[in-house]
């Protein structure tokens, strides 16, 4: 109840949701202009007064990463943070939910919170982690899978005594894994029944990537989820869960050297041979538009994903593509909200994303939550908006806010440093260098208007759209229809095509009346 | 009041707003806990000051240099349980209208001002309160304090924006609750709980038929009854000078005319619930059956509800919780399971979820919690189990309080509710004072089978699940 009784509304906090490696915070002593405010000769009403000047700004760069690596090849990064008596600590493999067999990375992170170590039983594991006051939790992304946890800083050693065991000596006990894989199945079933955005995610790459590349599979359905077996887990963790392919990140209350000390007592006798290579096949850019739709009947609001490639992470232009983005969907201030939710009422939730992912071309998409009924408007007003941007112009003032936000909104995220560690985990995800952070929001807040016209036309000019809603097709199948032929697949069928719907460019997309 | 990092209640919906978080300190003297287990006692040592306007504003100010940043929470005393009755929902209609313009900020330059210095914001309502915030860089702390008072004073609205915000207001709905397998049931529950009562027998997010009736003409009367700086704190905590904060505080609140007439809250008594009370909602977006129960409990930071805090915990906070431990993981008869208290200022509530897995059956699951609640409330926890708690409150409470708008949201609610900032600070012992026979207690006094309301999901069809999908209420 306290998640639908407490109701967050612009809509757009969330600093989670701003992604890792998607914002960044300013350089020292940076002065930048800020965009003119409208005045009441603008909006017509008497003489308004003007918002006040700001006090003096402080500098936040981004905190030194103290770096060394164990004689087994585990690089270590801490982030000292004396604020509180408090540390958080991750333990990242570079293998993402798609390396290996379909379900393959996820199943092994989860097996090794779940499936105990070669002396302690999962029960016995996880009760003395929970002794000290923290959470094992297991996250599994594009690129990395993580292990993290937080404790008192009293507690430093005995965590990484139990996170060194936890991954370097996993039991993967059979039971364990049965159990696991039948709640897992029953997890994804729900998702297939209950989330729309689930079901338009596991689409979205499945044809944006070739099937052999990792990206192709985002998350699992239940017949991946029955190959799985201890082998798999088994080779997997030999493959991936190497020293030379993980890194332990600390930060908080803790010296390097207590770090160093305490990971080499832990983590000193693990051994593994090199880091693995794994193949990207390019990916797909849609050269027409494809329209999917993942049927959900009765659904009383659709989940649109207009979608195409981004640009790889790595792209020298990458700054001005995230200002780019950032104009258009980026927040509140971007276009679609102020134009799709506050003008055109057609969504509570609407933004534009790019999928940071270390390897390749990344999907980009516009979203927007709308009334079944309002489908084919609101794909209208994403598609509109993205035209829009492309041709330009962007105004100046879109570029500075953008560029602003995108640099400081960094300072708050290094408020927490939990915070801090994602960060250091985005960094070293995406082979970034130490100082990276502080450069990225110089540069975005340098970028012009005319480079981030330029990225506009890269991002959102191309012909291709790939079109993913999930929702009720006895009701959207028709508008659906104007934008072309309709594939309609049942999420609940693992996504198994079960019918199409020709293209009628003449069919109504307003079938609100 | 609840723990600022307590696992969230509810299993179902979708997540909210992750909200990230100074001065604490671990005391390494030892402290004889009751489970006799030696421990260095943590206290948390804020810096705070309060002052009050003469317009009767009240202000909260807890100054930190860690980080070169600030956050202003405006919270006022209104929130779902002061809507009257054909009004559901209204609150939070309301709250978006606070973001369509004011007698200086044109519409939609609130959004582009703070965010064009580098900032973010948002307001969120519950039954209890409304809030509105803004996180920025130290340097705009005039910029959101100039916002919020302009608000405040006096709103610019149309009904061109009202038209709009009802139906974004309607979209969210539909996220929120109609296309949200489980939401429905939760809310159901709640009503059932409540029932008679009419504060919180009513969800905040209201209902669509309420909403559509919803008129441009109460949003002035509403900002003119509850919108006034004696019905409001304003909280501030971050990197700032208290002399410069309060110097700001004056001048964009001090001018606004107080409200002498802000309507008395009189809910009325709790109705005694004498028999349990069962429901079934066919859910057709929910693919599991799933068990929902609420009893009725004091409310937040009584000194039982400390210890019905306490046993949320010890049943479903972490993987060696009691019922995640034996339902989830060694019986795999349940998929997820949730414990715990509302935190409700008013009657709060204690709630149980459990997802029954496709292994399973509902009386089966129901039958394993009966058993777990049954011997709760005979055997005290373990020793082993009270230090878990215990640190377990602690780590909570230091997560829990980082970032800076997480200081100024906790702060500002007890100022609000409890009518002391700092009174936070006295939290943790609150809890550590709660003993093993506490918990055993307050399980059997409270969690009672003729107190029960018990709602059943059932997968299903459209139709039905449309009509529990709280368009009635």
């Amino acid at each position: 109840m306290k998640m639908a009784s407490v109701l967050g509304c612009a809509g757009v906090v969330a600093l989670a949701a701003c992604g890792g490696g998607t914002q960044a915070s300013a350089p020292p002593h940076l002065e930048i202009p800020v965009p003119p405010v409208h005045t009441s000769s603008q909006t017509g009403h008497g003489q308004r007064e003007a918002p006040p000047a700001s006090l003096a700004s402080k500098p936040s760069p981004f905190p030194a990463v103290a770096r060394a690596k164990l004689d087994d090849g585990l690089r270590i990064a801490v982030v000292q943070a004396t604020a509180l008596p408090i540390v958080q600590i991750r333990l990242l493999t570079f293998a993402g939910m798609g390396y290996g067999a379909p379900g393959a990375a996820a199943f092994t992170a989860d097996m090794l919170k779940e499936g105990g170590t070669r002396t302690m039983t999962s029960a016995q594991v996880l009760s003395r982690i929970e002794e000290l006051g923290a959470t094992l939790s297991v996250d599994t992304d594009f690129d990395s899978s993580v292990l993290q946890l937080g404790v008192t800083k009293d507690h430093l050693d005995e965590a990484l005594d139990l996170l060194a065991k936890v991954v370097s000596e996993p039991r993967f006990d059979g039971a364990e894994l049965r159990k696991l894989k039948a709640r897992r199945t029953d997890e994804t079933r729900e998702a297939a029944r209950g989330s729309g955005q689930w079901s338009a995610m596991r689409l979205m790459f499945r044809e944006l990537y070739p099937e052999a590349n990792p990206y192709s599979h985002y998350d699992v359905v239940p017949s991946e989820i029955a190959k799985i077996t201890d082998r798999t887990l088994r080779d997997f963790h030999k493959r991936f869960y190497v020293p030379s392919n993980c890194e332990l990140v600390v930060t908080g209350d803790v010296s390097e050297s207590q770090v160093q000390a305490a990971a080499q007592k832990s983590f000193g006798a693990w051994k593994g041979g090199a880091a693995p290579t794994v193949q990207f096949p390019a990916a797909i850019a849609p050269a027409k538009t494809r329209i999917l739709l993942a049927s959900r009947p009765h659904s009383e609001q659709s989940d649109i994903f207009v979608a195409t490639l981004a640009p790889p992470r790595s792209a020298p232009d990458y700054p001005a593509l995230r200002v780019a983005n950032q104009v258009l969907g980026g927040g509140v201030a971007g276009r679609l909200f102020l134009d799709v939710r506050e003008q055109r009422s057609l969504a509570y939730n609407t933004r534009s994303q790019m999928l940071e992912l270390a390897h390749g071309d990344e999907p980009l998409f516009a979203y927007a939550g709308t009334a079944t009924k309002k489908t084919g408007l609101a794909i209208q007003g994403l598609l509109e908006n993205m035209q829009k941007i492309a041709q330009g112009p962007i105004e100046s003032s879109e570029v500075m806010t953008a560029g602003r936000y995108l640099s400081d909104i960094f300072a708050i995220r290094l408020e927490s440093i939990g915070s801090i560690a994602d960060l250091v985990a985005v960094q070293d995800t995406f082979g970034l260098p130490d100082g990276y952070w502080d450069r990225y929001r110089t540069a975005v807040r340098e970028v012009s208007m005319a480079d981030a016209q330029a990225a506009a036309k890269k991002l959102f000019g191309g012909a291709g759209r790939l079109i993913v809603v999930a929702g009720d097709p006895n009701v959207i199948g028709k508008p659906l229809s104007h934008f072309g032929e309709v594939v309609v697949v049942d999420p609940e069928k693992e996504f198994a095509t079960v019918s199409t719907i020709p293209a009628d460019p003449n069919a109504p997309l307003d079938v609100t009346k | 009041m609840g723990l600022p990092m307590k696992p969230a209640r509810a299993l179902f919906a979708a997540a909210l707003v992750a909200i990230p978080a100074l001065a604490f300190a671990q005391q390494h003297k030892p402290v004889q806990h009751q489970a006799g287990v030696q421990a260095p006692k943590l206290e948390i040592h804020l810096t705070v000051q309060r002052a009050k306007l003469d317009n009767g504003l009240r202000v909260v100010l807890a100054p930190d240099h860690t980080s070169p940043t600030v956050a202003v929470d405006v919270v006022y005393d209104v929130g779902g349980r002061n809507e009257e009755r054909g009004h559901a929902g209204f609150a939070h209609l309301f709250e978006h209208m606070m973001f369509q313009g004011s007698q200086n900020v044109a519409r939609g330059e609130h959004f582009k001002l703070v965010t064009s210095h580098g900032g973010t914001l948002n307001g969120s309502t519950s039954e209890d309160r409304t809030n509105y915030f803004e996180m920025l860089p130290r340097s705009e702390l005039p910029l959101a304090l100039w916002l919020e008072g302009d608000r405040m004073r006096a709103l610019d609205i149309s009904q061109f924006n009202f038209e709009n915000q009802r139906k974004v207001v309607e979209e969210e709905y539909r996220m929120r609750v109609s296309n949200a397998p489980y939401v429905p049931a939760e809310l159901r529950l709640d009503s059932m709980v409540n029932q008679g009562y009419w504060p919180y027998e009513h969800p905040a997010i209201g209902n669509m038929a309420d909403l559509d009736a919803a008129q441009l003409q109460w949003v002035r009367e509403f900002h003119d009854k509850f919108y006034a700086p004696n019905n409001a704190v304003v909280s501030i905590s971050g990197d700032f000078e208290p002399e410069e904060a309060m110097a700001l505080v004056r001048k964009y609140f001090g001018p606004i005319k107080p409200q002498p007439n802000v309507p008395p809250y009189n809910p009325g008594p709790f109705p005694v619930q004498k028999a349990p009370r069962e429901a079934i909602v066919v859910d057709d977006h929910a693919e599991f059956p799933a068990i929902m129960m609420g009893w009725p409990i004091p409310p937040d930071r009584t000194k039982d509800h400390y210890a019905l805090e306490m046993l949320g915990m010890l049943l479903s906070d972490g993987d060696s919780s009691r019922l995640v431990s034996t339902l989830v993981r060694e019986r795999a008869i349940a998929t997820d399971v949730d414990a715990s208290t509302g935190d409700r200022r008013g009657p709060d509530t204690f709630y149980v979820t459990l997802k029954v897995a496709s292994s399973s059956t509902v009386p089966q699951v129901q039958h394993a919690f009966d058993a777990i609640l049954q011997r709760i409330q005979h055997t005290p926890p373990t020793d082993e189990e009270m230090k878990k708690l215990r640190n377990r409150i602690e780590s909570h409470f230091l997560f829990g309080l980082q970032s800076n708008f997480a200081r100024a949201q906790k702060l500002a609610e007890f100022e609000l509710y409890w009518g002391d900032a700092n009174l936070l600070m006295g939290e943790l012992d609150k809890y550590r004072a709660v003993t093993k026979q506490d918990i055993t207690r307050v399980a059997a006094q409270y969690l009672k089978p003729e107190t029960r309301s018990r709602v059943e999901v059932k997968p299903g069809a459209g139709a039905a699940a449309a009509a529990a999908a709280g368009k009635g209420h």
